[in-house]
């Protein structure tokens, strides 16, 4: 299992220095934001940013915060503070973790910068709802509900026109609470790298359709923060051309993620951002690769509905659409279509504590796969950001498990 | 059994007798109708004491085993026994902790934390936080400045914050729990336990084992997590000082130190830490009598 | 007056008189919370029922859930994988929480039936969210026509009526039993209550309008001995529950749960045609902590402890319950500012761990009392 450091250094990626670059100013310019005389608006990973962009206000996540907290394994502590604060400890650890940290200005850069507003939108989950709202009691500032309706049965005028209110609705806010009016050819400009920088993201996603795949889930993990905080600038559509370039030069070379790669796995969940080395390193010794996620493509999923041209109407309906908020059915089709286009052989499921609508229909989604494309998959427990109800031991051996069922139904199969 | 919860070498459950000053010896002396007795029956050990003149008698810890009701019975007359006294000149009992329903003798069951925060008020007036830490629950208890109850807490259905952990861990850890707060005095380096389950706490303390940690570090961490889920219990509610820590885990030195840390404030316990619910219980008896 | 009259309520909770509307050929769609438009159901010509929970060992549901959501979705489920509910043609179901959506599809896929829908709610009140609640509502009511139904405006009004009358009823016995004239203990209260989500509501309204007679027309008064409380929660699915507040030394005299008073409190909405007083009906009525801010929930909350005189509140929640742990911290934070002490108890799917509950409540009540 033992790989020279020369194989080690030419699957390290030269845009993983060039994105924390770009973070760090990122968060640099977000924390001096008094200073500057910028306002700062907190949104949910899912929430419409460009406008924000477009009105030169700062957009800063909890959600990419909540990552960083439990990347740097601080989640753990932050939560026990949220838990003497009162809140349970079966709530959402990203929620949790923020909550906290607002109160100690704790994990890995010292809390965020406090917000002029809240932008929550509710595509995702309903707890953020309620997590903007201590957020807005907190700092006494005002907070806008984007309501995107859950779409079971796709998206009929009705929801078009109610959401497409809202958004004018949410300009309205902005220019209020910012004081400035909304340009709309900043929109067309900010939309345009929106959506380019989500083609670049979906192109970097699919270089993993190689054999061997130039890219692990890991990394998807890792390079997708950008997309989540920064859609919208210039920027990020830089960032992206430049990693694709990068993907496509390692796929040119035969560079694979993980050196003898020979399973092909698909991540189910949000990351268990505490052990993304450990998962990572355990996976790699079994010779396998998570080629893709379900997680990280959902920030560019929605592209088939988004129009540049009018960006706005085709906002509407590409944030009400995302993967959270359509029925089991279209998790399942979406599942089945991406076991097909990376050639997955297994499927790992991430139950997560912290997350109950993308943990709840796991099962039905697990028993499809199976059926349709018979391939077997494991599932693991964890609350995404708290660290102490995560069994590393108990992870392992199901794993372990799993791949040795992968094992001897792939030489079966005969691959 | 290898230990009990308090994580000290066990006494043998036994009788402490505390002479009455006086030195009234002879029961024809005494006031018959001043004598209260406290029953506190608990899920590991059953402890009884006598109160008379604002003062206690004695006091007696025996195990629970099967029967409540009989271990109840038991500690009690055992006390009475070595008291010398007669049943028949104590004058009201006051019963508690989970089996209180099953001592169908006591003149009233009251619960353990009414019990522990009158018994604290008694032997200290101006504590103002008792923490009671037993075999299966972990309790916060604020009082007012009159020692009555205004708030308390009470552990959930997971037994991180309570001696039952300890008893798990200990076994996990082949050491006697009456050894475990001395070593993990010695500690240098406490080990990081992380998880909040019982179980993945145990399947952690097997891994650190086999690297080869050290049993005194892993201890120590092992009382940090005891420590971390009371403390979150004991800020949620809202701890002030001077704090008392009472029930069988107050007797485990590494759990008190941790939670001192945790608290960032001093924590008296007293001798009568595992007592202190049934003390309680007679002072209640002696008020109302 | 003499002691209420409680046998058919009790008979009633079998679900014995849906089953049979069943067996005459017609159906029953089933729901899961108050948010449920059961209106239109009725006038679609089905019998909604509501689903219950409670305390059982979930095994079979264990395979389709994972064990981190609301003990009453969980124990529900397991109740219909073992065939309760397969007199339902289905699950109508309003979006309050992420889990009873999901729950939704989780019954659609492994319970079977012709009508699975969920009804999207919007959050805020608005022109705009009301035309898409309409829109919603008439997207449901497509649905039911396709499973059978047939609903027109004068339907709808006679549902609208005969529910509007329901509630108007319960009010009634929760304010009799709070005055002292219906001498029902307060599980006994909420089995009646229970027994309105389960059976056809015309037979439900004349048995809870007896009920009401027979208390009007006595002199005698009877308040429930013991410390008055409220009850703040969902679902308080057990009434043993309630059993061991008011053998614990507690009077539970009001509540606001959803099994509770914000099931009947605002009994009709207001507007020109039936859909709109439906839908004034459904976004003026006391909300759940999936649909507002707890800022609107305190004032509610403290207006009804001082109304009923309770003197402490009970915090019964389903463990797991996002909307409702999330609010938990800053309810008791309003209540303790105001005077009002409170206790929390978390409801489990395994059983009511009443040897802890005992403990808590009896402290509680020498606490308060």
């Amino acid at each position: 299992m033992t790989e020279s450091a020369a194989g080690r250094d030419k699957r390290k990626f030269a845009s993983a220095k060039k994105m924390r670059d770009i973070m760090t100013s990122y968060y640099i310019e977000a924390k001096s934001a008094k200073e500057t005389g910028k306002k700062v608006a907190w949104i949910t990973s899912g929430g419409p940013v460009e406008p924000l962009i477009a009105m030169d206000i700062i957009p800063v996540y909890p959600e990419n915060h909540g990552a960083m907290i439990g990347a740097s394994k601080m989640g753990g502590n932050l939560c026990e503070k949220a838990g003497e604060m009162g809140y349970s400890d079966d709530l959402c650890s990203y929620a949790r973790a923020d909550i906290a940290c607002s109160l100690v200005n704790g994990g890995p850069i010292g809390g965020l910068p406090a917000p002029d507003m809240l932008i929550c939108c509710n595509n995702i989950c309903g707890t953020v709802l309620k997590w903007y709202e201590i957020q807005a009691r907190y700092y006494k500032v005002p907070l806008f509900i984007f309501d995107t309706p859950f779409c079971h049965t796709g998206y009929g005028d009705e929801v078009k026109r109610y959401v497409r209110r809202q958004i004018d609705e949410y300009i309205a806010f902005l220019e209020e609470s910012s004081g400035k009016k909304f340009d709309h050819d900043r929109m067309m400009e900010v939309g345009k790298y929106s959506v380019e920088a989500q083609v670049l993201w979906q192109s970097v996603l699919d270089t993993a359709m190689t054999k061997p795949s130039p890219m692990t889930c890991f990394d998807a993990f890792f390079f997708l923060a950008l997309i989540v905080t920064l859609r919208g600038m210039e920027v990020t559509v830089d960032f992206y051309r430049g990693l694709l370039e990068e993907m496509r030069e390692r796929v040119k070379e035969g560079i694979g993620a993980v050196p003898r790669e020979r399973y092909r796995l698909l991540w189910d969940n949000l990351p268990i951002w505490y052990r993304i080395k450990w998962l990572s390193d355990i996976f790699t010794a079994h010779e396998a690769c998570l080629v893709a996620d379900t997680y990280t493509s959902a920030w560019c999923g929605q592209l088939k509905y988004m129009d540049e041209g009018r960006f706005l109407d085709s906002m509407a309906e590409g944030y009400t659409r995302v993967y959270l908020n359509i029925g089991v059915d279209e998790m399942i089709k979406s599942v089945l279509e991406m076991v097909d286009k990376y050639g997955v052989d297994g499927f790992v499921m991430h139950s997560n504590r912290s997350c109950k609508p993308y943990s709840l229909g796991q099962y039905d989604i697990r028993r499809a796969v199976q059926e349709k494309r018979g391939i077997p998959s494991v599932i693991i427990e964890s609350h995404m950001v708290d660290d102490r109800s995560f069994s590393e031991s108990q992870a392992e051996t199901r794993i372990d498990a799993f791949m040795e069922i992968l094992r001897e139904s792939k030489g079966k199969r005969g691959a | 059994m290898r230990g009990d919860i308090s994580g000290r070498r066990r006494e043998s459950p036994g009788c402490t007798v505390e002479k009455p000053g006086s030195g009234a010896t002879a029961i024809e002396e005494r006031d018959e109708e001043m004598y209260t007795a406290g029953i506190d029956v608990g899920s590991i050990t059953a402890k009884a004491a006598v109160f008379k003149d604002g003062a206690v008698l004695g006091t007696k810890v025996i195990f629970t085993g099967y029967s409540a009701g009989d271990a109840g019975r038991r500690v009690y007359e055992e006390l009475l026994g070595e008291l010398g006294l007669d049943a028949s000149s104590v004058s009201r009992i006051v019963s508690t902790g989970y089996g209180r329903n099953s001592v169908t003798f006591a003149s009233k069951a009251m619960t353990e934390i009414i019990c522990h925060g009158a018994g604290a008020h008694f032997l200290n007036p101006h504590v103002r936080s008792v923490i009671d830490v037993g075999g299966q629950d972990s309790k916060v208890i604020i009082l007012n400045g009159e020692g009555r109850v205004s708030d308390f807490a009470m552990n959930d259905k997971c037994a991180a914050g309570t001696g039952r952990f300890l008893e798990v861990m200990a076994r996990a850890l082949e050491v006697d729990l009456a050894d475990f707060g001395q070593l993990s005095l010695v500690s240098d380096e406490p080990s990081r336990i992380s998880s909040i389950c019982t179980v993945f706490a145990e399947s952690e303390v097997i891994s650190l084992i086999s690297k080869g940690e050290q049993r005194k570090n892993i201890i120590a961490g092992i009382h940090d997590a005891v420590a971390s889920r009371i403390a979150a219990l004991a800020k949620r509610t809202g701890i002030r000082p001077p704090v008392m820590m009472t029930g069988g885990v107050a007797r485990n030195i590494g759990v008190v130190k941790a939670l001192e840390r945790k608290l960032e404030l001093p924590i008296e316990v007293l001798e009568s830490a595992q007592t202190n619910g049934a003390i309680g219980a007679a002072v209640i008896a002696a008020r109302h009598g | 007056m003499n002691s209420p009259h409680l046998a058919p309520f009790l008979d009633a909770l079998s679900m014995e008189p849906a089953r049979n509307s069943v067996s005459k050929g017609g159906k029953a769609i089933g729901y899961f919370c108050t948010y449920t438009p059961v209106e239109m159901i009725h006038a679609a010509g089905f019998t909604p029922v509501r689903v219950g929970g409670g305390i059982a060992a979930v095994t079979a549901a264990d395979a389709l859930t994972p064990n981190f959501i609301c003990p009453f979705m969980r124990v529900a489920l397991e109740r219909a994988l073992a065939g309760e509910y397969r007199f339902l043609s289905g699950i109508v179901q309003g979006y309050t929480c992420d889990v009873a959506c999901g729950l939704v599809h989780i019954w659609e896929e492994n319970i079977g039936g012709e009508i699975y829908h969920t009804v999207p709610l919007p959050y805020n009140d608005s022109p705009a969210a009301r035309d898409f609640l309409r829109a919603s509502l008439q997207e449901l009511a497509a649905k039911l026509k396709a499973a059978g139904g047939c609903m027109s405006d004068g339907s709808l009004n006679r549902s609208l009526a005969l529910y509007g009358k329901i509630r108007k009823t319960v009010m009634e016995l929760y304010e009799l039993r709070q005055s002292g004239k219906l001498p029902l203990s307060g599980a006994d209260f909420y089995r009646v209550l229970q027994a309105g989500f389960v059976t056809p509501p015309e037979d439900y309204l004349v048995m809870a309008e007896r009920l009401r007679d027979q208390a009007a027309d006595t002199d005698e008064t009877d308040t429930p001995r013991g410390i008055p409380i409220l009850i703040s929660g969902s679902l308080v699915e057990v009434p043993e529950i309630v059993a061991i507040c008011e053998d614990a030394g507690g009077a539970v005299v009001a509540d606001d749960l959803c099994t509770g008073y914000r099931w009947f409190s605002h009994p009709e909405g207001e507007g020109h045609d039936p859909m709109e007083r439906l839908i004034d009906r459904y976004m003026k009525r006391i909300p759940c902590p999936s649909r507002t801010r707890a800022e609107e929930r305190i004032p509610c909350l403290v207006e009804l402890v001082s109304r009923s005189g309770a003197r402490g509140v009970v915090f019964l929640l389903q463990k797991f319950c996002t909307p409702h742990l999330a609010d938990h911290p800053v309810l008791v934070k309003a209540l303790k500012e105001r005077g009002i002490p409170s206790l929390f108890f978390e409801m489990e799917e395994t059983g009511i761990m009443e040897g802890q509950l005992r403990t808590r409540l009896e402290s509680f009540f020498q606490v308060i009392g």
